[in-house]
């Protein structure tokens, strides 16, 4: 049976992901493990039951401990907890017993989904745009551009979140300073609801937007300042070819290089974002991963986690089909490398 | 361009989910999804994450289930702070006589689906709590017995040997009254549900733990408002129009807001945040320089310093039963070694009065119990010369390093003084309270913990120094039980058992035979000269360090939607946040405010 | 020594080494010349910037300024911790399985490709919420061991185009052993670009501590400039108006990140002649 290099290419990544997959999915188990802590303390505290004594309290510390299968030894809670994952039953949560992780998740996802995607792809192609154009202009524009994109990418996400509340919330109370929805509204598809959201949007995506835009820029232009040097750049221009033209060629070629890093840095983009909706207060997975490692709550934290890397895994993967599809030497190198 | 087309699938992708995502972000009933701003009242401060349930047999239900609000599930009576009285709303009026505790009911009180609230449903409540480990079911180390007499008249009747009448009117001001009807009937169907399983009777845990799981987020309330709606970020509680109360006991008139909405924010800025936006009308949080806020509309109890009205004593705890807490004069050295006015100036913002020595407050209902002379001869306060002096005298040396060495020649080990970690100004009162100590020499450190850490060994006895508030409310039974809860040793275990007072471990025997004689006196007289004695032997003795004065609720208000907010001037009602006790009455007197 | 020289007619390497030293050079020199407790507390609280107080007071009544570099002392020990243990950890990886090949090669790789797409942000925040005691040392530690990673990957790159030049080989030939090739022959070339590399954990490691003091996991024993946005932000301080508790925290971060960066691409700028012009 034939199969194209290509798609032999994907196979190969698909692979190598699932294997990525596993290795996070027992990291996400043992880190919240580490510490000094289990959730029954947590529930434990919130036992202000006076003349409770200590058999008492004993008792019903073993009883959750055996209700939340923490008696059991690590080995068997891994593979308990792996075979649900794959399931896709992410448990029920310790302290917001008995609401299920998958629900609590399921509130969360959707935020998070509609603030970053737009986000990271809006802020990486305009970014990408911009250090293109900066590149082939050089000169007044590329003086100025340079060290504000520079600039903008050294300033830490949560702050320039906390700057653009304070700046458009509270000196200037133009837009909302926190939250995804005014609080005289529960979530519906109604217009009054839409707009609430949308005001709320505004911050916390202009938060991430512009830094990621610095941070684009400035690796676009220097790979596109590397194309620009190259000989099929002189020989258009010497043609004679339009601007738009030739910064359309740089940057398809500057491109590859930059989703790669795009792919690479997607981690930290993702971390980064999360901080920035615990600034907003925004009702994501930032702020639900937030709450969970204040309260301790191991199946939440999982969840969370695991939910954030299997997205992460997915635009990896995602970029790597591109890439595949895309970049012409893959397709060569696997058909010489798979005999 | 192909990446346009990629990136509009998945902006749209996006906002699918996002808007499946919301369908199935609310639990609640579905009908109202909108509330006009003027006709509600928003709230805050007493519920930190998503409500989970509403059953008033769980640990932690959402607001306003329990914690003494008025607004769903009401009690027999409501406790005022100003007075220091309880005041009717479920029940009529109490008389002690002996061991006995009369209790008659409103006969106009009925539940929100028309039935009558009577003997029989409080009956059912206490019996509860002594069936099951409630929260509640403490309660009973007090109480002997419960009888019903005809619809509307209880009589409860109190332990010989724990007879404490402070301690039965905290008991009927803070107990929600339940449903009979609806609660025996969860009852049996929980353990009809469990005998079917298993095949043979439960026992009470199994059918207390079924009980727990339901979520009564339809609940048959008495009170003047019931659940609404409730999401995430959101309870929202809605008028009961015909309210058996508004005739009887509020004059025929309507509580103001038609919506009570609590938003749950994660964090102090976002509420204070919020309150100065005017998108809050009621906030219990910790405000930094709430002052500034005054010119965003914001009010307090008091215009000026301290702002709010003190009620309770965070303070210092120490493991008493090892070294050097052992020492009497380790303690006190300790006490004169501490700024309190950098506490108060820096920690509280000046929200607290200058500090008087001993655990009884200067001001107020207790001011009849503070004994100016006994503090004046036994009292500690800030002094670290003082403090250098003690240590000398008792014997204990300083090394080259300036730090503390004991008599018997053997140096301090270093000791550390936890608290919670992100409790912002209990962080700051530990290290000056650190560095104060430090400054004569004791090597001691902050330690912030996570709270569950905190908690454990605060419980547990395994600390050196522990910040804590003995008892952060007010209640009827204050201030004997201020006492109680630092010096009484009924309830003593060793260090490694749990304890949930007395948790430094203090011992001695004329302090509890005076504990447990005070309750019983009746002559006014009497009863002073006891507190002078008990504080007396608390400066004396220093089971526990106290730091600052600080209120019960950190009431404050914002005035941009509503108006006529109870307050020194205009004290209607007491400064419990319109619903907590007795302060309910507060929401039958707000109006809305007038807008430009 | 011509690309030194031609490194310092380049203006931004000239700004970002000089704005640098001078941070370096307060964090070390102030405390020395000026011996005051950072923590003490004898201001009122919030007090404006005025002839007393340079940058004004914090919620506690500390001084701002002090409070300040000392902040920026713990950051740079956090940085340069952390930069310098991702850096040499990163290398050792990087190098070794560029120069080895075959599959040590391929499982070094693997195991760096699989710890770089695991969100750090999210690992780091797992191990520090589970740390009691988190002293300033440790967080760079798990900072340096969290970022580790994108070194190991471009080092071996750079290795594996080293790995056939003629000195390698000779050295080989020589019976030299791995470390010894790897030590003479391998990361002397590429001494300029790994410090390129360093430069820039360095910043991300300041960037990281900020991140995680944010969230209320910062050190324990020490005033880093994370810790005071976080303070400045539990404190209310910037919703209050008083936004000398935050602002020069921020913008401290921001120019010291800003001083690297320019630092790493100017140098970029140097060693890779096509980028000039």
């Amino acid at each position: 049976m034939f199969i194209s290099p290509a798609f032999r290419y994907i196979l190969r990544r698909g692979g190598w992901y699932l294997l990525t997959l596993f290795v996070a999915i027992a990291l996400n188990f043992a880190l919240p493990r580490l510490g000094p802590t289990n959730p029954v303390d947590t529930i434990m505290t919130r036992l202000d039951s006076p003349g409770m004594d200590s058999q008492e309290y004993m008792r019903l510390y073993e009883k959750y401990m055996r209700d939340f299968n923490l008696d059991k030894s690590l080995p068997v809670q891994f593979f308990t907890y792996l075979g649900k994952s794959l399931q896709g039953d992410l448990g029920v949560s310790f302290t917001r017993h008995p609401q299920k992780v998958n629900d609590i998740l399921a509130s969360g996802l959707p935020w998070t989904l509609a603030l970053q995607i737009p986000a990271l792809l809006l802020g990486w192609l305009v970014g990408n745009l911009l250090g293109a154009y900066a590149a082939y202009r050089r000169g007044i524009f590329d003086k100025g551009f340079y060290p504000v994109s520079l600039f903008f990418s050294s300033i830490p996400y949560f702050c320039f979140a906390i700057l653009l509340v304070y700046v458009f919330a509270i000196h200037f109370p133009l837009l909302p300073a926190f939250g995804g929805y005014a609080g005289n509204l529960l979530p519906d598809f109604s217009f009054t609801f839409l707009a609430s959201a949308a005001q709320h949007y505004i911050l916390p995506f202009l938060s991430l937007f512009l830094i990621l835009v610095g941070g684009q820029a400035i690796g676009m232009r220097s790979m596109s300042i590397y194309e620009l040097g190259t000989d099929y750049v002189k020989y258009a221009k010497m043609m004679g070819l339009g601007e738009g033209r030739i910064v359309q060629y740089i940057f398809r070629n500057a491109m590859l290089p930059q989703l790669t890093g795009l792919a690479l840095s997607l981690g930290a983009m993702v971390g980064g974002a999360l901080i920035t909706e615990i600034v907003f207060s925004y009702p994501g997975l930032g702020m639900v991963m937030f709450n969970a490692i204040r309260e301790n709550d191991y199946p939440v934290i999982q969840g969370c986690a695991l939910l954030v890397t299997v997205g992460v895994l997915a635009a990896n993967f995602l970029v790597d089909i591109l890439i595949g599809i895309l970049d012409p030497r893959i397709g060569a190198s696997q058909q010489a490398g798979g005999a | 361009m192909k990446q346009g087309h990629f990136l509009f699938s998945m902006v749209s992708l996006g906002l699918a989910l996002l808007l499946l995502g919301c369908g199935r972000d609310g639990d609640g009933p579905p009908e109202l999804k909108e509330f006009p701003r003027e006709k509600t009242l928003y709230v805050g401060g007493f519920q930190w994450g998503p409500p989970i349930t509403f059953s008033p047999l769980h640990i932690t239900p959402a607001w306003p289930i329990t914690g003494n609000m008025n607004l769903i599930y009401e009690s027999l009576f409501g406790y005022n702070q100003l007075s220091g009285n309880i005041e009717p709303i479920i029940g009529l009026n109490h008389a002690l006589q002996g061991r006995k505790l009369t209790v008659e009911l409103n006969p106009a009180a009925r539940w929100h689906n028309g039935d009558s609230l009577t003997a029989d449903d409080v009956y059912y409540t206490f019996d509860l709590h002594r069936r099951y480990h409630t929260t509640f079911h403490g309660h009973w180390n007090f109480l002997s017995d419960i009888q019903v007499e005809g619809r509307h008249r209880l009589v409860f009747t109190l332990k010989e040997e724990n007879y404490n009448p402070y301690m039965m009117l905290d008991i009927i001001s803070v107990t929600p009254i339940l449903p009979k009807k609806i609660f025996a009937e969860l009852e049996r169907q929980a353990s009809e549900e469990l005998h079917g399983k298993s095949g043979k009777a439960p026992s009470d845990d199994e059918v207390f733990s079924r009980l727990q799981e339901h979520k009564n987020d339809k609940p048959i309330g008495s009170g003047p408002y019931t659940l609404q709606a409730y999401s995430n970020q959101t309870i929202v509680l809605s008028r009961v129009d015909d309210y058996w109360g508004n005739e009887a006991i509020r004059g025929g008139k309507l509580p103001a807001p038609t919506y009570i909405i609590h938003s749950t924010y994660t964090s102090n800025d976002k509420f204070s945040l919020a309150l100065q936006q005017g998108n809050l009308d009621i906030s219990q949080n910790f405000i930094p320089q709430v002052w500034t806020k005054f010119r965003h509309q914001v009010g307090t109890w008091y215009d000026k310093e301290p702002y709010y009205v003190p009620a309770i004593i965070p303070s210092l705890l120490m493991a008493l039963t090892k070294a050097p807490f052992n020492d009497p004069a380790f303690r006190r050295a300790s006490a004169h070694a501490i700024n309190y006015d950098q506490i108060k100036r820096l920690a509280m913002y000046d929200y607290t009065p200058v500090l008087q020595p001993g655990y009884i407050l200067p001001f107020g209902k207790e001011q009849v119990y503070f004994n100016a002379q006994d503090t004046e001869k036994h009292g500690v306060n800030y002094n670290p010369e003082k403090a250098r002096e003690i240590l000398s005298q008792a014997g204990y040396t300083w090394g080259a390093d300036g730090l503390l060495i004991d008599p018997s020649g053997t140096k301090i080990r270093t000791l550390y003084a936890s608290c919670p970690s992100g409790w912002n100004d209990w962080e700051s009162t530990l290290r000056i309270a650190v560095a104060g100590m430090r400054s004569v020499g004791i090597d001691v450190r902050e330690k912030f913990v996570e709270y569950p850490v905190w908690d454990r060994d605060l419980k547990t006895g395994n600390f050196d120094f522990t910040m804590r508030t003995p008892h952060a409310e007010t209640s009827p039974s204050v201030p004997w039980i201020r006492f109680d809860k630092v010096m009484s040793s009924k309830q003593w275990r060793p260090v490694g058992e749990i304890m949930y007072e007395n948790e430094g471990r203090y011992k001695n025997p004329s302090a509890d035979s005076l504990l447990q004689a005070i309750p019983k006196l009746t002559d006014p007289e009497a009863v002073k000269e006891a507190f002078f004695a008990i504080n007396r032997m608390f400066m004396q003795d220093l089971p526990v360090i106290p730091l600052m004065y600080r209120p019960w609720h950190l009431y404050q208000f914002s005035q941009k939607q509503w108006t006529n907010f109870p307050t020194e001037q205009n004290p209607h009602a007491p400064p419990q946040c319109l619903f907590v006790g007795a302060g309910i009455k507060a929401l039958w007197e707000i109006r809305p405010a007038d807008r430009k | 020594m011509r690309m030194l020289r031609s490194l310092l007619k380049q203006p931004t390497f000239l700004l970002g080494t000089l704005t640098f030293l001078g941070a370096v050079l307060l964090a070390v020199f102030f405390p020395l010349l000026n011996p005051v407790d950072p923590m003490l507390r004898d201001g009122p609280a919030f007090a404006a910037p005025s002839q007393e107080y340079f940058l004004g007071t914090n919620n506690e009544g500390q001084d701002m300024l002090v409070l300040l570099i000392y902040g920026l002392r713990s950051s740079l020990i956090v940085g340069l911790l952390a930069g310098l243990f991702a850096t040499v950890l990163g290398t050792f990886i990087g190098v070794l399985a560029g120069y080895k090949g075959g599959w040590l090669d391929d499982i070094l790789t693997a195991v760096t490709n699989l710890f770089l797409v695991i969100p750090s942000l999210v690992i780091l925040i797992l191990i520090s919420n589970s740390i009691e005691k988190r002293s300033l040392g440790l967080i760079a530690l798990i900072i340096g061991a969290s970022a580790w990673t994108w070194t190991a990957r471009s080092v071996r790159a750079q290795t594996s185009s080293l790995r056939e030049r003629d000195h390698v080989s000779l050295a080989r030939l020589n019976g030299d052993g791995t470390f010894s090739i790897l030590a003479r022959q391998i990361v002397p070339y590429l001494l300029s670009y790994i410090f390129m590399v360093f430069i820039l954990q360095m910043a991300s490691g300041i960037l990281s501590e900020a991140a995680i003091s944010m969230l209320g996991l910062g050190p324990y024993d020490s005033v880093s400039l994370g810790q005071i946005l976080n303070n400045a932000q539990v404190s209310e301080g910037l919703i209050n108006g008083n936004w000398w508790v935050f602002m020069p925290a921020a913008l401290l971060i921001s120019v010291l990140t800003f001083a690297l960066y320019m630092i790493n691409t100017s140098m970029e700028e140097v060693f890779n002649p096509r980028l000039r012009k």
